[in-house]
């Protein structure tokens, strides 16, 4: 089902935390809310299901406007952060429990559970408490419970948060399995970019309650519009445009105006100085990552993070003087907004 | 050996932390409540033990009889109902505690706790003023509005008994109810809306299950304070008004029939444990209430 969120405003007393939060999420598709804590992902979210009603604003669902409607009438399925499982049911009682609110009889609910454990592969869980379980298992369960009402849009925050590394990636895995072939409209919030990268279709970047960008993972990487966005996807070098502009293989792009230029740390180069470069520095750190040595460099009173394949490099030492420069000058894009710190 | 004590008690370990109050209670609880129930089982005569003869008798003798089992069964429905309508009250006002601001919330915590500031038999006394005869409180007013032309009565009667005990044992039921009730993860309530749920079918299969724990503390403690209570019905039930514990005042003070008054203390004892143990047997049981099999 569609979703359409439009101009979302929310206030909390004097906190502003929605501005004018547009989205249009197609038939099927898995989108991220992503931003640091704080940004209004998850009020976004809970705006959506229908826990938060929105100060001014639209949420239309599949032609519907349900911007008034209570929870219990918008047909969403929602995953909450530590699942929410009711403990004094079993696994099945706690799937069974929408079914129950429908009025599905005894052998509807009982063949809709075993099918919903099925698709998470719990089926052998349905009498124990979810106690007994594991953090996956328990995220599991919280999945099926939402599914097993065939919602048309399922609502997932940072339900990925409690999970340990290696089991986080895995599930990540497992929920963009599920909801493809399920072909369920989600939308998920986290703070984690490897997350949102794994299992997004499109990304919503948010920052100080407002969506930066919305975009692919791809474009996100490739083209952020802002140097917040360039900064909270991969990593970033975010540079004035005229201290840009000295990198002799990029030149004057983009300088006109005050806008900041982003370098990604793989487009930079580093080589030994010859002395009469226009931006150069000294190598602060060096180390390496597997396939390529990532580089510190001190240059014109910041630092800038240089990523280098070794394939074709000698790695360089710490205090090395090295000119900078850039080996594709189209992926360097100019953004709005500076980034503290990393600037 | 006392520096290896000392060790051992600053190591906040084992038992001896807990021995001062261990030993007061063994000298002043546990050993009179064991001298005073062995009295229902041998022969007294004018307070002093007759000889060390096992008897059964005297246990018999109340059981058989008619008038222990009327007794007993008024203690039982007056804690019944007392138990019933202190729940009936308290849990609407501990789920409104968990709804209103932090303002409210202390008002209505400390008018739960206030009461408790005056002595119970202060309270009971004050209950007498209020429903007694043609001049009490609740009659008064009646009369001048026209309402009755008679005054009401409300003293002495089964009536006036529950509603002392209600009043006084309110804090009791209240309290383990906002302890649990506030404390509750109220994600589960939302989780519950958002599975398509009705507030009030969530309100009865989430948050009334989930504070059974509550439900069971605060229905034992009062039921166990109603049941054996001895100074309410004394007072607002009257003279001819007789529980299991007023029989026991009337049979060791009055009567001085100590082997009849120990065994009526034994019977409401056991009895108070085995009624407190089936509530929370039943009370644990309840927690699921809700669930049908899948």
């Amino acid at each position: 089902m569609p979703i359409e969120v439009a101009d979302i405003n929310k206030h909390f007393g004097k906190l502003h935390v929605l501005r004018d939060c547009s989205l249009s999420i197609r038939d099927g598709e898995t989108i991220t809310l992503l931003g640091a804590s704080g940004c209004g992902k998850t009020t976004l979210l809970r705006c959506i299901a229908g826990f938060e009603t929105p100060s001014s604003g639209k949420v239309v669902l599949g032609g519907e406007d349900v911007t008034r409607l209570p929870p219990n009438q918008r047909g969403v399925g929602f995953v909450f952060q530590n699942y929410a499982l009711f403990p004094h049911m079993t696994v099945a009682e706690n799937l069974a429990y929408g079914l129950r609110v429908r009025r599905a009889d005894r052998s509807t609910r009982k063949a809709k559970v075993e099918e919903a454990l099925a698709l998470v592969s719990l089926a052998d869980f349905a009498d124990r408490y979810p106690q007994s379980l594991s953090g996956g298992q328990q995220q599991r369960v919280a999945i099926a419970r939402a599914l097993v009402l065939r919602p048309k849009v399922l609502l997932l925050d940072e339900a990925f948060n409690a999970l340990d590394a290696k089991l986080r990636v895995a599930m990540q895995i497992e929920l963009r399995k599920i909801v493809k072939q399920v072909g369920i409209t989600t939308i998920c919030v986290t703070h984690d970019q490897t997350e949102a990268l794994t299992i997004s279709d499109r990304i919503a970047v948010m920052s100080k309650g407002q969506i930066d960008q919305f975009a692919t993972p791809t474009e996100i990487y490739d083209t952020p519009t802002t140097a917040y966005v360039a900064d909270f996807i991969g990593a970033a070098n975010v540079l004035p445009a005229e201290l840009a502009a000295k990198l002799p293989s990029l030149g004057a792009k983009g300088s006109k105006d005050d806008r900041m230029i982003v370098i990604r740390p793989e487009n930079l180069t580093v080589s030994p100085t010859k002395g009469n470069e226009p931006l150069a520095g000294t190598i602060a750190f060096a180390r390496i990552t597997g396939p390529s040595v990532e580089y510190e460099v001190d240059a014109a009173e910041r630092k800038l993070r240089v990523l280098v394949s070794r394939a074709d490099h000698d790695m360089l030492d710490i205090g090395t003087p090295v000119a900078l420069d850039v080996d594709k000058a189209e992926a360097c894009v100019p953004v709005s907004g500076s980034v503290e710190g990393s600037a | 050996m006392a520096a290896s004590l000392v060790d051992k008690v600053m190591k906040g370990g084992g038992f001896w932390p807990a021995a001062p109050a261990f030993l007061y209670l063994v000298v002043f609880f546990i050993m009179p409540m064991a001298v005073l129930l062995a009295f229902g089982f041998v022969p007294i005569q004018r307070g002093t033990v007759q000889s060390a003869n096992f008897t059964l008798e005297y246990l018999f003798d109340v059981l058989s009889d008619d008038l222990f089992w009327r007794v007993w069964w008024r203690s039982f429905y007056v804690g019944v109902l007392s138990t019933f309508f202190c729940f009936l009250f308290a849990y609407p006002l501990a789920y409104i505690h968990t709804l209103v601001g932090r303002r409210l919330q202390m008002v209505i915590l400390i008018l739960t706790v206030a009461p408790l500031l005056t002595s119970a038999l202060v309270r009971t006394y004050a209950w007498l003023v209020i429903l007694g005869g043609r001049r009490g409180v609740v009659n008064a007013v009646l009369m001048d509005l026209g309402l009755v032309s008679r005054p009401l009565r409300m003293l002495y009667s089964d009536f006036a008994v529950i509603v002392g005990m209600v009043q006084i044992h309110l804090p009791f039921m209240i309290l383990p109810l906002i302890t649990v009730l506030s404390s509750r993860d109220r994600k589960l309530e939302q989780a519950s809306l958002g599975l398509g749920a009705s507030r009030v079918r969530t309100f009865f299969r989430i948050v009334l299950p989930m504070s059974m724990p509550g439900i069971i503390a605060g229905t034992t403690i009062v039921f166990a304070l109603s049941y054996t209570n001895f100074i309410i019905p004394q007072l607002l039930g009257g003279g001819g008004y007789t529980t299991v514990a007023v029989q026991v005042y009337e049979f060791i003070v009055v009567i001085l029939d100590w082997n009849k008054g120990a065994i009526l203390a034994l019977l409401l004892l056991v009895s108070c444990f085995l009624f407190v143990l089936m509530i929370t047997l039943a009370g644990n049981r309840m927690m699921r209430w809700t669930e049908a099999k899948v």
